[in-house]
């Protein structure tokens, strides 16, 4: 029902804050963009240029050695696709896995959500570390396969939490409860209530795991014998580790070696995060205002 | 509907890797066992003598990312000669020692352990702790039956000996022989000589000489731009020598820049507590009143260290470190200007040059007791091949004609007195690798001789002749200036009893002398006030306790017997 | 059958569907979590190869025992524990904050701007943000201390004062995940019902009670869950960013435990040191944990359990 609203003029203790805020972001841009450009320019300058300190913003003779030197693995494209396969596969399997537990903890009427949150909590704090680790994925039969990525490290207790959190504020006990006298069971509520409901919360869980899936690499690293399940980060690091403490036993070669690994490292991350960075706008868009309707209130 | 086509090109692409990732056979992955070979594998197929059935042994190798181990020409090589059938483990750099720990945890390790040094080793309580356990086989009986190289190596080279000999007299396992001439007397200072030629100063011979030298770089404006921007010394703060200290306080009591002992007449003693480091604080803090230190050089990187030394115009008067590529490019003009100085004379009349043998204690090569008589017998006498000096060349560089030549005429070696014998072919840009070599995972007779038969070019400002300057810096300024008895830290083996708690009292020890040394040259503790309870704050440290650790290993080590 | 009993058979007839549904997550905490840790009697043993993890011989709390008496012990503890409140003290509100005022932008493009730029930092490796740090605050020619210089400031070495790098460490951690962190924040006040905000604005609210009274108690369970979560986390400092920051100058107060005890595994490589450390600081996170949980409890009806 469109309603004529009074154009109130907002009070001028309003219009300040404002013009602070934005000037408050404005500083923040300028003093967060300025290393990031800094990073940028590095990676397409020359390795002397870097290792002497000379670049200040933009790149100082400039060339694509760098990123030559990254691409030079042909194995590169393998390790792309790779994580591709992992942080979609991966963040759609941990969304499910999260959803599936964090949802009955925030029902108040669930008995036992004391016990499973210690339960879960528990396992944040204390871990039985690398090595029985690994013999428990290797008795799972895991190790060099594509699951060995998906599964061993699929649900993060700070994802079910905040989860959690989300639906006990956002989903009232109240409204599942009206979905119950109208016959309604959990699951259906879950699927046609719930969930349409989370698009907020499901951006958060996804956005993170998929950040989380794609920067991994110590799972990969243990896990994983054969190169061509490798993700991205394993092929990144690998060439970072071989040329930076080479055999070579002269020292001058040594030491051009180690020019180039110091602006490898910048073409480096301009590489491997450009792919995060491009989804975050995609991601963006659930933050907005208002996504849950009015429905809630009826 | 654009989301839904990304989604399914998603989908799709999954599916196809999928597909093709669970194919694991078939094409030569990680584990490489050429596995379409039939048992009677002698991949020498034209050999003359009937090739009896080649051991097997299984083997764990840290693997660079432009080898493949059981294709390498050097594989084959040791292969043919000695009757072999590797099956290979190999992992790349990334996550070995993981790997390696993993495959001794449960139980499934191969035969050999091969290693590369700075990747990954098995430290000293490691070879204690597994060759206790049965999990490592000594290799003495070996060395001496079937090994007459691996012994000539060990016998002539009396630290190396020491370094891979436990106190109960077995050898657990080797690492490298790694004779970097240069690399044993990390502590250098490198002056700039064309600065000096300006002001007309000559090479500093005592402390006096130095300090004045630095003021003049200071005021005297080398540089020639007006701006009294120069920075007389600086260093940094991580490993190869770039410590500002050591070369200062070498002229006042021995400091090795590593567990600050000094030994007296077989006792095992400590330098930081005696007057003389506290005559050496006091002219280092001399020279930061001044302003002629870097107050940079105690918490910069490298990579600012080298920033400063590559600027434009000229600031770096003199800088601490192994060798003057840390701090500066060896392709500018200014590389040229930086020589080595030898060590200063103190007021006392004390002159030392750090030395610190080059090797690493612990071992890159290990049989375990998983490999049978043959195969032991086997790999010892393949490994014994990399002990003489065709085996080291073959091993570290490759093929000859393809990877490195003989020399030409008019071509010097690096030493001086020795025959130049070869050098390396340089790739061509845009070269693949060659798959021709151990390289860093064969380095275990990088003898003397070995290095100093390189070619080197006799323009020691240029990177082809940087060896030679290095060797020379080292050979005219600093060899024979090491006391007579220094506590041999890399050949000496602790105790896995006290380990631990030589472990922490080393890293509590350590922190303390770093930590006051800096607030002494600063000027935040006073070397009058002070001192007596810096010196008294040991004995909370337990150094007492420390250096009894230390002089029982010392008596214990094999070393120099 | 007692109260108790009664309301579990209640849940159970109600939500058998949700228990369904809890079984798969929890299996895979039995699988992957549960079952290794019970392999973290390591620290109680001196770890034997071949006698495998039940074979290994029981040493008791040597581990424990060397590791507290240890006169650095008390050091460690404590520039740990301040590092970690600091950095508390400082990032939790940091993203916070920035959320809010994104919240309160008009403009789509500059909001959207400001998010993915700030987002940003947190993909830099440990490696390349400490180089960055280290040049930057360069005392001869840093850009930090050439700023201060031209404002009239002497130029400082920052990382050479024990007392500054606490400060370093803690904003350049700021600067890195700020952005990021801020992205749940983001979510929680997308939740905010919108005809809470009609109805401040009908109340004459202005800007800075309609934030006071509407968006913080909105978000106000997001954000006492993750003060919780920080607080359990305390004890585990990590470990490569300030390793690579130490210097002789600043080591007062840059030794954490992380990174004695990485340097005491150089010298001797031994797993069960190292479990036994990291069981202490799981212990002392768990009670912080506790107390905290507690507190929230009483204070808010916002809890872990």
């Amino acid at each position: 029902m469109a309603s004529r609203s009074l154009r109130i003029r907002e009070p001028f203790g309003d219009r300040m804050l404002l013009g602070m805020i934005y000037v408050l972001l404005t500083l923040v841009l300028i003093a967060t963009l300025y290393p990031l450009i800094f990073i940028v320019s590095s990676s397409f300058s020359s390795p002397a240029a870097v290792s002497g300190g000379h670049v200040w913003l933009w790149p100082v003779e400039p060339s694509l050695i760098g990123y030559r030197a990254v691409f030079h693995n042909g194995q590169i494209l393998t390790g792309y696709a790779n994580s591709l396969f992992y942080t979609v596969f991966g963040t759609m399997i941990s969304i499910v896995l999260t959803t599936m537990i964090a949802y009955p903890l925030s029902r108040r009427t669930f008995f036992g959500r004391s016990g499973l949150m210690v339960f879960i909590v528990f396992t944040m704090l204390f871990s039985g570390g690398l090595i029985p680790t690994y013999l428990v994925v290797k008795a799972v039969g895991l190790i060099d396969t594509r699951w060995a990525l998906l599964l061993p490290n699929a649900i993060w207790v700070w994802q079910v939490i905040i989860a959690r959190t989300f639906f006990q504020t956002n989903i009232p006990d109240e409204l599942a409860e009206a979905s119950e006298i109208d016959g309604c069971s959990d699951i259906r509520f879950i699927l046609q209530v719930v969930l349409p409901l989370s698009k907020p919360i499901m951006a958060v869980l996804a956005l993170m795991y998929a950040v989380g899936q794609w920067n991994a690499y110590f799972d990969a690293l243990i896990y994983l014998k054969t190169s061509h399940l490798y993700p991205l980060q394993l092929f990144l690091r690998s060439i970072l580790i071989q040329n930076n403490a080479s055999g070579t036993i002269n020292a001058a070669d040594a030491a051009q070696q180690l020019q180039l690994t110091g602006l490898m490292k910048y073409s480096l991350i301009v590489v491997s995060s450009l792919p995060v960075l491009v989804i975050y706008p995609f991601v963006q868009r659930y933050f907005v205002q208002g996504m849950l309707i009015g429905a809630v209130k009826g | 509907m654009k989301k839904i086509v990304s989604l399914a090109a998603a989908v799709l692409m999954a599916i196809v890797l999928m597909v093709t990732g669970c194919s694991n056979g078939g094409h030569a992955d990680q584990n490489g066992n050429s596995a379409a070979n039939p048992s009677s594998g002698a991949s020498a197929g034209s050999s003359s003598e009937p090739a009896a059935n080649p051991v097997t042994i299984s083997i764990f190798a840290d693997q660079d990312s432009w080898q493949d181990l059981p294709t390498n020409a050097f594989t084959k090589t040791l292969e043919q000669k000695f009757n072999i059938r590797f099956q290979w483990t190999t992992v790349p750099y990334d996550g070995a020692p993981e790997k390696r720990q993993i495959s001794l945890a449960s139980g499934d390790y191969p035969d050999v352990f091969l290693l590369v040094p700075y990747i990954d080793h098995f430290t000293q309580a490691d070879l204690l702790k597994y060759g206790q356990q049965g999990v490592i086989v000594p290799l003495n009986d070996l060395i001496d039956q079937y090994a007459p190289h691996i012994k000539e190596v060990l016998d002539a080279n009396k630290d190396y000996k020491a370094m891979n000999t436990a106190p109960d007299g077995k050898i657990y396992g080797l690492n490298g022989l790694s004779a970097c001439y240069h690399c044993s007397f990390p502590n250098k200072m490198w002056v700039n000589t064309a600065w000096m030629k300006k002001l007309q100063i000559s090479t500093p011979k005592t402390t006096d000489d130095f300090k004045k030298m630095l003021e003049a770089f200071k005021t005297k404006d080398p540089n020639g731009n007006g701006k009294a921007d120069e920075i007389p010394l600086s260093g940094s703060t991580e490993t190869f020598g770039v410590h500002v200290v050591p070369f200062l306080m070498n002229a006042f009591i021995y400091d090795d820049d590593h567990t600050y002992l000094i030994m007296d007449n077989g006792k095992v003693d400590f330098a930081p507590n005696k007057p003389q480091w506290r005559e050496g604080l006091k002219y280092i803090k001399s020279l930061y009143d001044e302003g002629l230190i870097d107050p940079a050089a105690f918490t910069q990187n490298a990579a600012a260290f080298a920033k400063t030394g590559n600027h434009n115009p000229e600031l770096l008067g003199a800088g601490a470190g192994m060798h003057p590529a840390i701090f500066v490019d060896l392709n500018s003009e200014s590389s040229k200007h930086y020589d080595s100085i030898p060590p200063l004379t103190g007021p006392g009349g004390v002159s030392y040059a750090t030395f610190n043998y080059s090797g690493n204690p612990g071992a890159s090569f290990v049989i375990t007791n998983k490999a049978g008589k043959e195969q032991q017998i086997a790999m010892i006498k393949a490994l014994d091949y990399i002990y003489t000096f065709e085996g080291q060349l073959e091993a570290n560089t490759g093929i000859e004609g393809v990877d490195w030549r003989k020399p030409k005429e008019g071509e010097k070696a690096l030493d001086p007195s020795m025959q130049a014998r070869w050098t390396t072919i340089p790739g061509k840009p845009g070269d693949k690798p060659h798959n021709n070599a151990w390289a860093q995972l064969g380095q275990y007779n990088l003898s003397s001789e070995f290095r100093g038969s390189q070619v080197q070019s006799t323009d020691i400002y240029s990177p082809d002749g940087y060896e030679r300057r290095l060797f020379d810096a080292t050979k005219n300024n600093y060899d024979g200036k090491q006391p007579k008895q220094i506590f041999p830290h890399w050949a000496v083996w602790i105790d896995p009893g006290s380990a631990d708690q030589a472990g922490m009292m080393q890293t509590n020890i350590n922190n303390y002398v770093e930590q006051n040394e800096l607030q002494f040259i600063t000027g935040s503790k006073s070397l009058d006030k002070d001192w007596d309870d810096y010196v008294k704050g040991f004995d909370g440290l337990n150094l007492k306790g420390y250096l009894d650790i230390m002089q029982k290993a010392y008596d214990a080590s094999t070393y120099g017997k | 059958m007692n109260a108790y009993g009664t309301k579990a058979g209640k849940s159970l007839k109600k939500h058998w569907q949700l228990y369904l549904l809890v079984i798969p997550p929890v299996l895979y905490f039995v699988v992957f979590k549960y079952i290794p840790m019970f392999n973290v009697v390591l620290a109680f043993k001196d770890y034997n190869v071949i006698k495998g993890i039940w074979g290994s011989p029981w040493v008791g709390a040597k581990y424990f025992d060397l590791f507290f008496r240890n006169p650095a012990f008390p050091t460690l503890l404590k520039n740990t524990l301040f590092i970690s409140l600091y950095e508390l003290a400082v990032n939790f509100p940091v993203p916070i904050l920035l959320a809010l005022a994104l919240n309160e932008v008009r403009s789509v493009r500059f909001k959207r701007t400001v998010q993915l730029i700030t987002y940003a930092p947190y993909f830099i490796s440990t490696v390349v943000m400490v180089s960055i740090i280290i040049l930057f605050l360069d005392p001869n020619q840093g850009i930090v201390n050439q700023i201060l210089q031209a404002l009239g400031i002497p130029a400082t070495n920052f990382l050479g004062s024990p007392h500054l790098f606490r400060s370093v460490y803690v904003f350049s951690d700021a600067w890195q995940t700020a952005g990021y962190s801020a992205v749940i924040y983001l979510a929680a006040l997308a939740g905010i019902d919108p005809s809470l905000y009609e109805a401040a604005k009908v109340d004459g609210a202005s800007r800075l009670q309609k934030i006071w009274n509407v968006d913080i108690p909105g978000i106000l369970p997001t954000i006492v869950i993750i003060l919780i979560l920080n607080v359990g986390n305390v004890m585990a400092l990590g470990f490569e960013k300030i390793y690579l920051l130490q210097n002789p100058l600043n080591i007062s107060t840059s030794e954490i435990i992380a990174t004695y005890v990485y340097k005491i595994g150089l010298l001797n490589a031994n797993y069960s040191f190292a479990t036994a450390v990291g069981l202490f600081n799981s212990v002392v996170n768990l009670i912080l944990l506790v107390l905290v949980n507690a507190i929230a409890r009483r204070i808010s009806s916002n809890s872990l359990w």
